[in-house]
């Protein structure tokens, strides 16, 4: 039977993890509540231009526009995959990194040639080994003051530019879209080449473009990735924030039923030597009177 | 035909200005141009400068700084959509010149035309704008 020191030192250190966690969990809502405004105020603006961009594709000739409309020929494949700098938030990376694994997986054995950028730390840390030098570029701590700007400068602009130099054709995002505290969805975004809704029906005719359609465009679909990644990070962000808090009130009520589980055992374990004790005295006595 | 059109500004980070507006001046690729209630609909480019705002039943002017970005103008609608916007009100004049000495260093100390001379030019001018606008007689 173990002994009640043991115990004693189980029960304070159980007792101190559940105040960690419960800090990181205050931490976390704190955190969550930010995020979620950001990824709210970010919403009408990537909207405005996806409608813009829809408006514009439906009168220009994807064959003939941008490169970043044509239709894709070649087979090689960017994934972007946004995970969090930091653990300890259930399985909100381990989502995103099976995904990608078994992504990676298909396209290879289908004929396509696979490239990964990593946006957080913890997907290239557990990926690193299986995906080796398909890792193109690695992005880490943005998620600290995060601006429209940073995201556009870090993440967007070497994604454009690759592009521009033909190191891959299609580019698709991989990130947790937050639905709500307690649950975030695995998005999948395909943004090079652009697929834009060209059913967008322009309101009062058509607009006129100034300067030409075309110029318009072209300034306007580079800004359109930009949009949609800082849009993947916003959300990834809000999502990662989401997930820590979840996993870390589970955490709070775990180790508050641990607590009780060892303290039940610590008191039977106690009254148990109590009883031997007794025993032995009443022993003792009795055998003194015969 | 209405007095009025919904404006709004808009940012990556945040919806600025939302409201009923009677005439705009902004500032385009090609030139300045205004925009009065029952606007051809149109669509162009910005360049970063001054917006300037006249709100439904507000006498006075409302100045704005934006950086480059685009404007779609609808019949019933204004909406100007830029990387960044701050009225005359938010913009802080210390911050600005900061700003600007530091974009301005930087622009210095790298080659011309690459990516990160685009930003930090970017930077420079907005800042520009919005000394200039903190600048002006309310």
């Amino acid at each position: 039977m173990a002994n009640l020191k043991s115990l004693r030192n189980r029960i304070r250190s159980v007792k101190n993890t559940r105040q960690i966690t419960k800090a990181m969990k205050m931490v976390s809502a704190a955190k969550l509540r930010r995020s979620q405004e950001r990824a709210q105020s970010a919403r009408p603006y990537s909207q405005h231009i996806r409608r813009m961009i829809g408006a514009l594709a439906a009168q220009v000739d994807p064959q003939s526009g941008p490169a970043l409309m044509v239709p894709a020929k070649g087979k090689r494949v960017e994934l972007v995959m946004f995970t969090a700098d930091r653990g300890l938030c259930g399985s909100f990376n381990s989502a995103v990194i099976r995904a990608v694994r078994s992504k990676v997986a298909s396209l290879e054995e289908s004929g396509h040639t696979v490239t990964v950028t990593c946006v957080g730390r913890k997907g290239h840390d557990v990926l690193k080994r299986q995906l080796k030098s398909r890792v193109r570029r690695v992005h880490t701590g943005l998620t600290k003051n995060l601006t429209f700007e940073r995201a556009d400068a870090v993440v967007t602009s070497h994604l454009l530019a690759d592009f521009a130099n033909g190191e891959f054709d299609v580019c698709i995002l991989v990130y947790n879209t937050f639905k709500s505290a307690l649950s975030i969805e695995l998005t999948w975004k395909q943004v090079i080449p652009m697929t834009v809704d060209t059913r967008e029906e322009v309101r009062g005719g058509a607009p006129e473009y100034e300067p030409e359609e075309s110029d318009v465009l072209a300034e306007l679909l580079p800004h359109g990735v930009s949009v949609q990644v800082f849009h993947a990070l916003v959300e990834s962000d809000a999502s990662e924030q989401g997930a820590r808090m979840t996993a870390m009130d589970n955490a709070v009520r775990n180790a508050g039923d641990m607590i009780r589980k060892l303290g039940i055992k610590y008191n039977r374990t106690r009254q148990a030597a109590i009883t031997t004790e007794l025993m032995e005295i009443i022993g003792g006595a009795e055998s003194l009177k015969g | 035909m209405a007095a009025t059109f919904q404006l709004d500004v808009v940012t990556p980070e945040r919806l600025v200005i939302s409201g009923k507006a009677s005439y705009v001046s902004a500032p385009g690729k090609d030139g300045r141009f205004g925009v009065l209630p029952g606007h051809t609909p149109f669509v162009s480019l910005l360049t970063a400068g001054e917006l300037t705002i006249t709100m439904q039943g507000e006498g006075a002017e409302q100045h704005v700084a934006l950086s480059s970005g685009y404007v779609e103008v609808t019949n019933e609608r204004v909406t100007v959509l830029v990387q960044r916007a701050l009225e005359k009100s938010q913009i802080n004049r210390e911050e600005a010149v900061r700003e600007e000495k530091e974009a301005t260093a930087k622009l210095a100390g790298i080659p011309q035309g690459g990516l990160e001379a685009v930003t930090w030019s970017k930077r420079c001018d907005f800042a520009k704008i919005c000394l200039q606008i903190a600048q002006l007689p309310n």
